[in-house]
């Protein structure tokens, strides 16, 4: 190819439009297709109609021999018919008498309509339209005829020889007299004293009328025709202009489908006779082009649909490419700043394409920056990292070690870079340990503490152990695992860990006296929070509720004590006031409660909870009340008494008064008159 | 007492003599029935028909569009389809011209009367009519006639009999026999076909029944063999008659049928045919012209030469040659078959 021109076609190729471009093609690969299916098609379709032409003029040729089986059948059914006829016999019985057997001189009668001896013309068209009908004396001569179509008689029948009516009186016979095919049946009438009285014959050409007869108005839509000789050609047919007399088969056969079959066994025949039936190729190809015709229309109307259909989808893919162009110049432009190519036309595609490889460009151009900055962001974490980074390969050599590792292990990078990590680091009580875990990650590739904090004795490199904190990870990388071990000097932070054992210990002891303090002590005691919801409780509530501790918690007083929503309240507004309160609260049961509550707030004067003391003060309140009614009663008896003691001393008072009256009057009494007394 | 004794016995003695006497006619009869049922199987080769002198003095002429030919040949359809490619060995081998054509008695029979062949084949045993002065009939074997039916229907075997009164008209439906396990055969009509070709010759079909108007009025009657085995072939209630061969073999392109026992006899069983027991059977013969102005020696020899190749013929071909035909008691005439062999029972 011209180097001038590829250029220009690289050109082309760009300019010119994807939905453009894509139609082209498919038009193209539709024609071609088409062509080759056409191709295809047109073949397959023309053995399909050859088969079915061939089936078809099989099953018309069976059917047409049939009726001309028939046809040759009834020459002979029809001769013995009208032989046996009354009229026939009573006629022969007359010429019988007549001795015309004998006549010297004999004159013959040619009818031209049906003679007496016949049936009539109705029923002779019924049976058969024989051409001749002969009436022969005893000797075989000619005596009467009458022929259909006012035919002359042919030469052979004014003198017929014995041979004519040995070969036809049993079944129709088929011979060949002046190059003309005959059709001859005849019946031989024995008289009463068994001589030949008289032979009636049924003569027919076997002529292009014959076959168009024998094969009926049904027939005669099929070309048919009689053949004969070594070479085959045509004696007859019921088409003169397609199918001319003395015309070979063989010249027939590339303008004719030609099925030939039957011999004439069901009679006599020494005529090496067939019957052929045709079919026009010429229709055949005429069917055939017209089926084709239709089938490349729709075909043709299949394909632009298709194309169509297909440019309608290229179209919308290309403008959802156009918009993909579009978004990954904004990307572009918005990510990594690159100013916006104009908007090009032409293929979307290579556009498209363009754009991609500028965006794949500038991404591994950034992806550079990034893996630089990575590169440094990684050296900087690891190099100010608090931890010892250290990386190995997979058979434990040191690959890596940064300034960390140098600070807690004593070993500068230098030194510690290729030997083997278990050596330079790990004290020799954990040497198997740390073995082992290698050795199982390589033989299962399971890595039994992965992504966990391993604890183990390091050894620095003045050989004083310290406890040191692992968490290894292994990355493949070119082929080969790496292991990257982080590791702390932790032996401060153990040291914090155990003072803050100690401390949760203390505390976990003290909770724990608490607890039990909190469950012994005989009052009912409930914490509660700012919703009063209870938040915690001990047994003796539980036990006084009858319910498990943790039915209670998230419950709200009023839920297990009647008191309850009267004792929230009360709750409430001492959480506002700020202050404890105590009250006395009776149960549904009939017992009575001393509470006391006391909010209890965080050191900005928040409200937390409130701790509610409960004391179970029923038997009190039954020696109070006891004690009342003692009292009550002891008033009474102290009234009574009183009462009593008033009455009683006020009795005596009076009696000593009366005394002292009596005394006073005995002695005023005396003094007055002393001898009375 | 007595007297009323004696003319009990008496009574019972005339009684079973009138019934011998009646099943032995009845026997006698329906045999005699058989018999008359039964055509002629060859015909008499002392008669021939009667020609006039100057007929007997023409010569053998070929059919001009034969062109140059040494010697022309009318076959009937089966030897034409075995025979024909030895023939032309041996015409190839022999340096001759052979014109062969494909046809049947009745043609051959017409192409010896007009002389226009040499040798003419025949496919049933010669009639009166195909005897004419100077001509010679050679059976070349017999093949038996197979009566035949649809490959699905389910009878296999039939009287000779039955076969007649089936053919006849007189057993209508498949149901009036049985099968090989003894249940009836399908409850459908029979369709019989018929080819009644050859009327005036004996043998063949007319071994069956003698004659056309012996033949049911609801036979189908076909022209040809293709047209009978399609007929057969594609109707499950037909039955038809052909040659074993060509209704098995050679015509299976029209459609497949299977042929029927008959008194238990198969007609490809080639021994019962020749012992007599398998009743119908064609006699293949050829002519060769033994008078003065058409007599052929190449003809002769090449009449040798098909003895001897049918004589070598695969048993398929379903042809008994004329040395087994000879051996088993069948009645030749020079070397024309001319009777059956006498059965022993």
């Amino acid at each position: 190819m011209d180097v001038k021109i590829l250029p220009l076609i690289a050109s082309l190729h760009k300019r010119v439009p994807l939905t453009t471009k894509m139609v082209l093609i498919v038009v193209i690969i539709g024609i071609i297709l088409w062509t080759i299916t056409d191709f295809y098609q047109s073949n397959y379709h023309k053995n399909i109609h050859e088969v079915e032409h061939k089936n078809m003029i099989n099953h018309v040729a069976v059917e047409q021999r049939m009726r001309f089986d028939n046809y040759v059948k009834k020459y002979f059914q029809s001769v013995k018919l009208f032989a046996t006829q009354k009229k026939f016999s009573d006629y022969l019985e007359f010429l019988e008498k007549k001795k015309w057997t004998e006549d010297k001189h004999i004159q013959v009668i040619y009818h031209s309509q049906p003679p007496k001896w016949l049936p009539s013309r109705s029923i002779l068209r019924t049976f058969i339209p024989a051409h001749y009908f002969i009436l022969s004396d005893g000797k075989g001569r000619l005596r009467e005829a009458y022929s259909r179509e006012h035919a002359k008689l042919p030469q052979f029948f004014l003198k017929p020889d014995s041979v004519l009516y040995q070969l036809s009186q049993h079944q129709s016979f088929l011979t060949l007299y002046d190059n003309t095919p005959y059709i001859i049946a005849s019946k031989r009438i024995p008289g009463e004293k068994g001589q030949l009285a008289g032979t009636l014959t049924l003569a027919c050409p076997v002529d292009d009328k014959f076959l168009i007869q024998s094969q009926g108005v049904i027939g005669s839509s099929s070309l048919v025709a009689l053949i004969t000789g070594l070479d085959p050609f045509i004696i007859a047919s019921n088409n003169k202009k397609m199918l001319p007399k003395g015309e070979k088969i063989n010249a027939l056969r590339d303008r004719f489908l030609v099925e030939e079959e039957g011999f004439f066994d069901y009679g006599n025949s020494d005529l090496l006779i067939s019957l052929a039936t045709f079919f026009p190729i010429a229709e055949i190809v005429s069917q055939n082009k017209h089926i084709l015709y239709k089938e490349r229309v729709n075909r043709t109307i299949t394909i632009f649909i298709f194309i169509m259909t297909f440019a309608v989808i290229v179209y919308w893919i290309t403008r959802h490419i156009q918009k993909i162009t579009q978004q990954i110049s904004t990307f572009s432009q918005e990510t990594f700043g690159i100013k916006p190519e104009e908007v090009q036309k032409g293929d979307q595609l290579q556009i498209l394409q363009e754009r991609f490889r500028n965006l794949t460009e500038e991404v591994l151009v950034s992806r550079e920056t990034l893996k630089r900055q990575a590169n440094e962001q990684t050296r900087l974490i690891v190099n100010n990292a608090f931890d010892a980074i250290v990386t190995t390969d997979d058979g434990g050599i040191i690959k890596s070690w940064n300034p960390q590792a140098e600070t807690i292990f004593g070993w500068t990078s230098e030194e510690a870079v290729g030997h083997i990590i278990n050596d330079t680091i790990v004290s020799a009580q954990d040497h198997e340990t740390f073995k082992k875990t290698l050795e199982y990650f390589m033989e299962t590739g399971k890595w039994p503490v992965f992504n966990e904090q391993i604890v183990i004795m390091a050894c620095h490199r003045d050989g004083h152990e310290f406890t040191a904190e692992f968490s290894v990870s292994p990355a493949w990388s070119g082929g080969h695992y790496i292991f990257i071990f982080i590791i702390r000097d932790v032996t401060e932070r153990k040291q914090v860990e155990k003072k803050i054992k100690d401390l949760l210990s203390t505390v976990t002891k003290a909770k724990t006296e608490w607890e039990t303090t909190f469950d012994s002590v005989t009052e009912l005691i409930l914490i509660m929070d700012k919703e009063l919801n209870i938040i915690r409780c001990n047994k003796p509530f539980a036990e006084f509720t009858k319910k498990s501790i943790d039915e209670i918690i998230g419950g709200k007083c009023s839920d297990f004590l009647i008191c309850g929503r009267e004792l929230n309240n009360i709750i409430h507004n001492d959480q506002i006031k700020n202050k404890p309160e105590r009250t006395e609260f009776e149960t549904e049961d009939g017992r009575w409660l001393y509470v006391t509550h006391l909010p209890v707030f965080d050191e900005k004067g928040e409200f937390l909870n409130t701790v509610i003391t409960a004391t179970d003060i029923t038997e009190l309140k039954r020696i109070e009340e006891s004690l009342t009614e003692s009292r009550a009663e002891l008033k009474e008896r102290i009234d009574e008494l009183e009462n009593f003691y008033e009455m009683a001393v006020n009795r005596e008072l009076k009696m000593i008064e009366l005394k002292k009256e009596i005394v006073r009057l005995k002695d005023e009494t005396l003094k007055n008159n002393p001898v009375e007394i | 007492m007595i007297v009323a004794g004696k003319t009990h016995k008496l009574k019972i003695f005339a009684f079973c003599l009138a019934s011998l006497l009646l099943y032995g006619s009845a026997i006698h009869a329906a045999h005699d029935a058989a018999k008359s049922l039964r055509g002629p199987a060859f015909s008499d080769p002392t008669k021939h028909m009667q020609m006039p002198a100057s007929w007997e003095e023409q010569p053998v002429k070929y059919e001009s569009s034969a062109g140059d030919v040494s010697l022309a040949i009318n076959l009937d359809q089966q030897m034409y389809r075995v025979l024909t490619p030895t023939i032309k060995e041996y015409a190839k081998k022999h340096g001759l011209n052979i014109a062969i054509t494909d046809s049947t008695c009745g043609n051959s029979a017409g192409m010896l009367r007009r002389k226009m062949i040499d040798i003419g084949g025949f496919c049933c045993a010669p009639g009166m009519i195909d005897r004419f002065p100077g001509l010679r009939f050679h059976t070349t074997g017999i093949a038996p006639v197979a009566l035949f039916v649809h490959p699905d229907n389910p009878i296999d075997n039939i009287t000779l009999d039955q076969a007649r009164r089936i053919f006849m008209g007189k057993i209508n439906y498949w149901s009036e026999l049985k099968t090989s396990d003894g249940r009836p055969g399908p409850e459908v009509m029979i369709k019989t076909v018929g080819r009644l070709h050859c009327k005036t010759r004996p043998g063949h079909w007319r071994l069956l029944l003698d004659n056309e108007d012996l033949f049911s009025s609801r036979m189908f009657e076909v022209g040809n063999i293709s047209d009978m085995i399609l007929q057969v072939a594609s109707n499950t209630d037909a039955i038809g008659h052909e040659t074993a061969w060509l209704a098995t073999e050679y015509y299976k392109d029209r459609g497949r049928v299977k042929t029927l026992k008959i008194d238990g006899y198969a007609p490809e069983d080639l021994d019962a045919l020749l012992s007599g027991k398998y009743p119908v059977y064609k006699t293949f013969s050829v002519t060769t012209w033994e008078g003065k102005e058409t007599k052929n020696s190449v003809a002769g020899e090449l009449v040798k030469f098909i003895k001897n190749q049918i004589e070598t013929l695969d048993a398929g071909y379903g042809i008994v040659p004329i040395s087994r035909l000879k051996k088993s008691g069948w009645k030749f005439k020079g070397s024309e078959l001319i009777g059956e062999p006498e059965l022993n029972n």
